[in-house]
């Protein structure tokens, strides 16, 4: 029993490792992709552990507990999510890898972020986290449209087992089944992980970096691991929704690469929008798109009928 | 005695007890507390199927009035008179013009409600906890105001009887009888055969259970009369008394099971259009919440929001549907109770009900910080604090029935709930604090009992929901449904998943330890005072900038308002108002006539006659 406790606890550990260390190389490839279509060298894509490094070895000011525990408690959530997520063949936890615990564990981290930099008491992350909010409240609706749509699709919660309906090749997986819910959750994806034209939170030649503003050192360091870990769940979740999942953790990374190589390329060559433009605009097409992909399930047969 | 008398006869004499010495408040709301306490030990007593029966000879008719304790009814008992107690033990340190004699009437009211078991009694409770809970609502923070949120809630309150008054009496005149359960199963037999009859019957009964509850289009009193209610009893307000409707529609509500009426995607149309009024309260409430500057206004929206959901899941009245509604009852009593609880502390401390004007205060109150923070998460639906399991499940049975469209809205209020309780959580305890709340003191020993109490429920009931599922269960069963299957306390069922809470709250737990330990080990800090901000490099001091104007809190969501103002524009309150106009004007022509002019009233009389005669010799 202990034994079993333990190795589960080092597979988590593992687990949370690659996650970051994913998040991170991601992180370095997109900085100098961009950096390539803008005509610059960019930092080399190692770039993103050296500044990880550097900053948790750097001393800090801090602004009280409150602050403190809201940075942590925006970061433990998500490594509690990443347990549930099932990671090409493998899932930590395979008995509750609920897919709608995995998206309110994560809202919990966001909530705990706020917390932390709201804490700080410096208007320019209060500006950023009320856009921030703004913006969740546009990608949240056509992402659970999708995800509802899902539901009635494959009648289980279970990630594991929506991954397992879609084995034996390409024609099985639910991008081919549900081409209109994909092409909603891929615009909310630009949404959450926040890059152009939904920057708005972060906008950083405008708000001073808005929730990031008081952010220093090991704040920092947190900052950059919950959205590292933050990136391999949310394209992680989208991978084992629509994308069939993998047989091994490395096509499992690919096919992510691929998810935020769409992005990182929309994020390129768009300019930033202004906040309720962002928010009214998920309200139309994606939601539209989401709706109508539920309606089409629903069509198909998807009413449970209880 | 019998204890279910004794559920009705305690009370009755703590008020008085109460009202004689109300001039000690200490010993007033000691006596609150004691009669709360003594009728929970009462409720022991109490079994499913207890009867009690009395006969009353009135107008010649022998009527039979009684008392009877089905499943949901001590289900309702537990829970509002536990709450009771952790409000009024609250309120033994808090100093607003709560009147306990008259909390201790609407606890009368109330047991009598949920134990009723003729619609004559029914009615009477309805009144008794009306108009008690209305002269409660005199005496709040501004008077004025707050004689014009108890007018307004008697106006709507008086509606709502009037209609069921006139519903009862339809009713009775059918069936010649005034049991509820012979009334009810009255309807089933007539359902299929004069369905617009039923409807009819039943929309005189929904309306008053609406506006008790708040629901869309009858919300509008609520945020006036919660805002202006005294501190002490809002609580009480939004957790227990907007139970009341649930429960009301909880008693009709069965009709439609075994009936056969036409069904709209697998559901009967009337609860199809109540599930209807359940979607868009739920998104009116959250939307006008994160647009309001005043606490307890925004967490008034929010009270009628989380009824729309209760009433969208009990509407769909399948296994799941019922659970789910109740058991979000259940959390939205918890959660909300610790909120409001929260925030009346605050409004007790720093003497205004503004968020604006607060801010930073987690510094001076931090155990009063925790537990809002996880009223809030607990809120939003956030696991493994209570709130999420019942959500869940309202969504799972929406879903289970294809209903895209209502999911979609209540998702979105879920998600609007996310925005208002972010801002009022920064208003009020984040951002910069104000110089003028540097004397503010935590809350006192009771009031840290009470928060670390609600504080524990909120995380006992998340990661051990068995315990309120498993009197839910049986109170599915005694509607005739199959109840969920149960695996454990630690388990929330449905069809999409399984989830097992106290394995969630390990993981949980496990990760904030990591999360702690790397915090630890990584490079040191060092603490700040709250005016060290990065300012681009000038000096706010240079320009005499305060805390408070450095606090970016007032219209927190002000973007989002040219995006809703369409939906804005349609003013349910201004219907109610202009409705109120003109009865006024109606009235003041009438009062015309009136001149004090005998002559008049002889030229009246004739006129009258004359009718009566002509009327008399027509029908004859």
């Amino acid at each position: 029993m202990v034994i079993e406790f333990l190795i589960k606890l080092a597979q988590g550990l593992g687990i949370g490792a690659l996650a970051l260390a994913t998040g991170l190389l991601f992180g370095g490839i997109g900085r100098k992709i961009i950096a390539r279509i803008q005509r610059r060298y960019g930092p080399p894509f190692t770039q993103n552990y050296i500044d990880l490094f550097k900053l948790f070895s750097k001393g800090s000011v801090s602004h009280g507990w409150a602050f403190d525990l809201g940075l942590v408690a925006g970061f433990a959530p998500m490594l509690a999510a990443l347990m549930f997520l099932p990671i090409g063949p493998f899932t930590l936890l395979p008995s509750d890898s609920s897919l709608i615990m995995i998206v309110y564990l994560m809202m919990m981290a966001y909530l705990g972020m706020a917390m932390g930099v709201l804490a700080s008491g410096n208007p320019n992350s209060a500006i950023g986290m009320s856009r921030a909010l703004m913006l969740m409240a546009g990608y949240e609706v056509p992402f659970a449209a999708v995800i509802f749509s899902v539901y009635l699709f494959s009648k289980t919660g279970y990630l594991t087992q929506i991954v397992a309906q879609q084995a034996g090749g390409f024609m099985n997986w639910n991008i081919v089944k549900m081409p209109l819910g994909f092409l909603a959750i891929e615009i909310a994806l630009q949404g959450m992980l926040g890059e152009k034209p939904f920057d708005q939170a972060i906008a950083p030649a405008e708000i001073a970096s808005g929730p990031m503003v008081e952010l220093g050192g090991k704040y920092l360091g947190f900052g950059m691991i919950q959205h590292s870990v933050g990136l391999f769940l949310e394209t992680g979740i989208v991978v084992d929704l629509f994308l069939g999942g993998a047989p091994n953790f490395w096509i499992f990374i690919a096919k992510q690469f691929v998810l935020y190589f769409i992005v990182i390329l929309v994020d390129a060559i768009l300019p930033r929008l202004r906040i309720h433009e962002s928010t009214s605009f998920f309200w139309k097409l994606p939601l539209f798109l989401g709706i109508l992909q539920a309606v089409i399930v629903i069509i198909q047969g998807g009413v449970l009928n209880v | 005695m019998n204890s279910l008398l004794a559920l009705l006869i305690i009370p009755v004499i703590g008020s008085a007890a109460a009202a004689i010495l109300q001039r000690y408040r200490i010993v007033e709301r000691l006596i609150t507390f004691l009669t709360f306490s003594l009728t929970f030990l009462f409720l022991f007593g109490i079994k499913t199927g207890n009867l009690f029966t009395w006969h009353l000879d009135f107008l010649g008719k022998n009527l039979e009035m009684g008392l009877q304790i089905t499943p949901l009814s001590i289900f309702m008992l537990y829970m509002t008179i536990a709450f009771g107690i952790v409000l009024t033990f609250y309120n033994l340190s808090e100093k607003s013009k709560m009147k306990g004699f008259l909390l201790l009437l609407t606890l009368a009211a109330s047991n009598w409600i949920f134990m009723s078991a003729d619609l004559i009694s029914f009615f009477f409770a309805w009144e008794l906890m009306g108009w008690s809970s209305i002269l409660m609502i005199f005496g709040g923070r501004r008077e004025a105001e707050s004689r014009q949120g108890a007018l307004y809630y008697a106006m709507m309150s008086i509606g709502g009887s009037y209609s069921m008054l006139i519903g009862i009496f339809l009713l009775s005149n059918l069936t010649g009888t005034f049991s509820i359960q012979s009334n009810v199963s009255y309807l089933v037999s007539i359902l299929s055969v004069h369905p617009w009859w039923v409807l009819g019957i039943l929309s005189l009964f929904f309306a008053a259970f609406m506006i008790k509850s708040g629901i869309f289009p009858f919300h509008t009193w609520v945020p006036y009369t919660y805002g202006e209610a005294p501190d002490g009893f809002v609580p009480y307000l939004s957790s227990v008394m907007s139970k009341y409707g649930v429960y009301g529609f909880l008693i009709f509500l069965p009709l439609t099971l075994g009936a056969h009426v036409p069904t709209v995607l697998g559901l009967a149309w009337p609860n199809y259009v109540l599930l209807w009024f359940g979607s868009i309260t739920a998104v009116v409430g959250s939307v006008l919440a994160f647009m309001q500057d005043d606490v307890k206004k925004l967490f008034a929206y929010s009270s009628f929001s989380n009824l729309g959901f209760i009433l969208a899941a009990i509407a769909i009245f399948t296994p799941i549907g019922l659970t789910a509604g109740l058991f979000h009852a259940f959390n939205h009593l918890l959660f909300n109770g610790a909120i409001f609880i929260t925030v009346i502390a605050v409004i007790s401390k720093v003497g205004t009900t503004r968020m604006s004007e607060m801010g930073g205060l987690w510094q001076k109150m931090p155990l009063t910080f925790l537990t809002f923070f996880v009223g809030i998460a607990a809120a939003a639906g956030i696991p493994p604090f209570a709130g999420f399991g019942s959500k869940w499940m309202i969504f799972q049975a929406m879903i289970s029935h294809g209903l895209i469209f209502a999911t979609i809205l209540l998702f979105f209020s879920s998600i609007a709930s996310f925005l208002y309780l972010m801002r009022a959580f920064h208003a009020i305890f984040l951002g910069q604090l104000s110089h003028r709340y540097d004397n503010v003191k935590e809350v006192s020993a009771i009031g840290k009992i009470t928060e670390s109490f609600l504080l524990g429920a909120l995380i006992f009931f998340g990661i051990l929901p068995g315990f309120i599922l498993d009197p839910i269960n049986s109170i599915v069963s005694s509607f005739g449904l199959k109840p969920l299957p149960t695996s454990g306390y630690e388990y929330i069922n449905g069809f999409f998943s399984s989830i097992n809470m106290v394995s969630i709250f390990i993981v949980v737990i496990i990760a904030f330890i990591f999360g702690f330990t790397l915090f630890a080990v990584v490079a040191k800090h060092k603490k700040v005072p709250q005016e060290d901000n990065y300012t681009a490099g000038q000096i706010p001091q240079d320009w005499n900038l305060t805390p408070e104007m450095y606090q970016f809190s007032y219209d927190f969501y002000e973007p989002m308002d040219k995006e809703l103002a369409p939906f804005l524009k349609v003013k349910i309150d201004g219907f109610f108002k202009g409705f109120g106009e003109s009865v006024e004007y109606i009235g003041g022509a009438v009062k015309e006539i009136f001149t004090g002019n005998v002559q008049i009233y002889t030229y009246l009389a004739i006129g009258g006659l004359v009718i009566f005669i002509i009327a008399g010799w027509v029908v004859w």
